[in-house]
């Protein structure tokens, strides 16, 4: 057996606040092989975009604190490289994307000239090769009219254009692993459709492992061969994405399922509701943190924090008391 | 799609009936955005009507253009048979207190220097209702309907409540005055999905407790499914389609609702006969939109009659109340 692309052991994050310390990310671990997609589902504040800004160092380091943990890329322990080093992983090696493509593009730069720096950066390619090159990414990402495109600015474009734009500097240097935070949230249905698509067929073609980050459970249904479930900084079950949709076992895995509005629900359902707020992660409860939320609760999830328990070799979840098998 | 017409209208028991309403934006360099383009609605007493559409569809101006904030540009827009529109001063607002809106964002649609309880009494001082010792008993009795404890949250502010209470606070404040019609303008796109189950539990509830009518706008289309009775699907300004929602879901007439629907990722495995077909292309820009039907530039079955000639809204021959606008409805 080979050693997994992307390996994430105990990892926290932590913030030092004026007030206390927000505990973001506290202790996630999992792996990642090359060419699969794992989704990270989660709601607000459950810490899954500090976990992938964690993974490829880019995060505001005066504030976040490396709390513990490592991140082994391709053997390499990424939270112990300089910021040097680190620019050469970015990029070439991971590459990130986010919710929002016109934040995420300089304005007052071409888009064909944004692809050129990269690569121009990463490679050896020459300015002219380079040129070529980022025509035909425009075009491998489904730009129409590629060479016209190139020379335009990324405000005459629209969402889902952005959105490509930025997903062919992403993969303008071959990365070996894209992560991608909430890539179509700002997006209309139809276009998220068509972004999703192409994220697969270009993960097929680069052999790229991808995580996928969302808090749109469909998404994660449709595109993601394994899930990792975060709440309050933490994971609480991870399985193939199959386990996860039919026969999750964390209680809160499992309400949260329960309570999405889902297409193919019948109309006028009454949605089983999660009680309550996610806690306060400057000062999350001891035990499970789950638990104050829980209609399952027992007396020891108050106060023991519960272990990964494992319903089959790729199945493991966080709880006392959890939601019977089938 | 993109169709006109009024064959849809039920004209019974209509508690607001919005014939062929048109507003118009003025763009840069002289140039005129038709954000709602000839569409007619209208909302029987006791239902939820749920609007869906993409970005640029027109569902939020619809929304507004009813509620005469801003009046449209042409039409006319019927509360319980008064015309909107023609109502100026007191009169408007007097009908206003009878049709009240929650928005998106609960966060900036509350003042963020006003206590709970004053927000919520505001729109009862606006009426000019009852004594102080009254409005504070109804503004106590509403928040209790939405799940709030006044007499723990009402001297907070907005920003000490989490975004799910302010929403339950919007309801609250649209609630007081005992509305008819309560316009939801995507009330729950910016929440959690645990918390947005709430909230539309508590929309439900509300509904019951009040006898309320409702227009449900969102671009979540399992959302719209969940809590609405009929469903209006808006495409560049124009109405496409209008239907009982399980008529709407279950057998889409017009090629965009198809493509909506098989867009939405679902977390049940779908029986797929085939590969759904990717969406084409993305919405047109609004300032140039495409010549008779609006969809056709990314139809699957558009001809050259639908570039021509806009199709006209009709019903679907042997269906109950399923209208579409589309010359070749599928």
């Amino acid at each position: 057996m080979t050693a997994p692309l992307l390996e994430v052991d105990d990892l926290r994050t932590h913030f030092h606040l004026p007030h206390g310390t927000l505990r973001a990310v506290d202790g996630v671990s999992f792996t990642l092989d090359a060419g699969r997609t794992l989704g990270i589902v989660g709601e607000s504040g459950s810490g899954k975009s500090v976990l992938a800004r964690s993974i490829i160092g880019l995060l505001p380091m005066a504030q976040a604190h490396k709390a513990g943990g490592r991140v082994l890329f391709a053997g390499r322990d990424l939270r112990q490289l300089p910021e040097s080093a680190m620019r050469q992983v970015r990029g070439p090696q991971i590459a990130m994307i986010f919710q929002d493509p016109l934040t995420s593009l300089n304005p007052v730069m071409t888009v064909g000239r944004q692809i050129v720096q990269v690569l121009r950066q990463h490679t050896d390619l020459s300015a002219t090769a380079a040129r070529a090159r980022a025509v035909e990414l425009l075009n491998e990402v489904g730009i129409p009219d590629p060479k016209q495109r190139a020379g335009e600015y990324a405000h005459r474009m629209s969402g889902g254009m952005r959105q490509r734009i930025v997903i062919a500097i992403a993969l303008a240097c071959n990365p070996r692993l894209l992560i991608a935070d909430e890539p179509t949230t700002a997006l209309d249905v139809t276009v998220q459709a068509q972004i999703l698509d192409l994220l697969r067929r270009l993960q097929d073609k680069h052999a790229m492992a991808l995580i996928l980050i969302t808090h749109n459970l469909g998404v994660v249904a449709e595109m993601c061969d394994d899930v990792a479930v975060m709440y309050a900084g933490r994971i609480v079950e991870q399985a193939p994405v199959g386990d996860i949709l039919d026969r999750p076992r964390m209680r809160y895995t499992h309400a949260l399922l329960q309570s999405v509005p889902d297409i193919d629900n019948p109309s006028h359902m009454r949605l089983p509701v999660i009680p309550g707020q996610p806690p306060n992660l400057i000062a999350p409860p001891v035990g499970c943190r789950f638990a104050p939320r829980c209609g399952f609760r027992q007396d020891r999830c108050d106060t023991d924090m519960p272990p990964q328990s494992e319903a089959s070799a790729h199945h493991r979840f966080a709880c006392f008391n959890p939601a019977p098998e089938h | 799609m993109a169709g006109s017409g009024t064959a849809h209208l039920q004209r019974e028991a209509a508690l607001l009936s919005a014939h062929n309403l048109v507003r118009t934006y003025k763009a840069k360099g002289g140039r005129r955005v038709q954000a709602l383009s000839d569409v007619s609605l209208d909302i029987v007493a006791g239902e939820t009507l749920g609007v869906v559409g993409e970005s640029g569809s027109g569902k939020s101006t619809l929304a507004r253009a009813i509620m005469a904030l801003p009046a449209p540009d042409g039409g006319t827009v019927a509360f319980d048979g008064a015309d909107m529109l023609a109502a100026r001063g007191a009169g408007l607002r007097s009908l206003r207190h009878h049709m009240q809106m929650v928005f998106q964002d609960p966060l900036s649609s509350l003042n963020p220097a006003h206590r709970i309880l004053d927000i919520v009494e505001m729109p009862l001082l606006v009426a000019g209702r009852g004594t102080a010792a009254e409005r504070r008993r109804i503004v106590l009795e509403t928040l209790r309907s939405v799940g709030l404890d006044g007499e723990q949250i009402g001297h907070r502010r907005p920003y000490e409540l989490s975004g799910g209470q302010c929403q339950r606070v919007s309801i609250a404040r649209a609630l007081v005055l005992r509305p008819r019609l309560l316009v939801c303008d995507e009330p729950v796109s910016a929440l959690d999905v645990s918390v947005q189950a709430q909230v539309l539990n508590l929309l439900e509830d509300a509904k019951a407790t009040f006898a309320l009518t409702m227009l449900f706008i969102s671009h979540d289309l399992g959302v719209v499914k969940g809590i609405s009775d009929r469903v209006a699907v808006m495409y560049l300004g124009k109405l496409c389609e209008i239907a009982p929602t399980d008529s709407l879901y279950a057998a889409p007439r017009h090629p965009y609702t198809a493509t909506l629907l098989a867009s939405v990722p679902s977390l049940k495995p779908r029986q797929r006969t085939q590969q759904p077909q990717m969406p084409r292309g993305e919405t047109p820009s609004p300032l140039d939109v495409p010549s008779g039907c609006r969809f056709r530039t990314r139809c699957p079955a558009a001809t050259d009659r639908c570039a021509r000639e806009e199709p006209q809204i009709r019903m679907v021959e042997g269906s109950t109340g399923h209208f579409v606008a589309c010359h070749h409805p599928g």
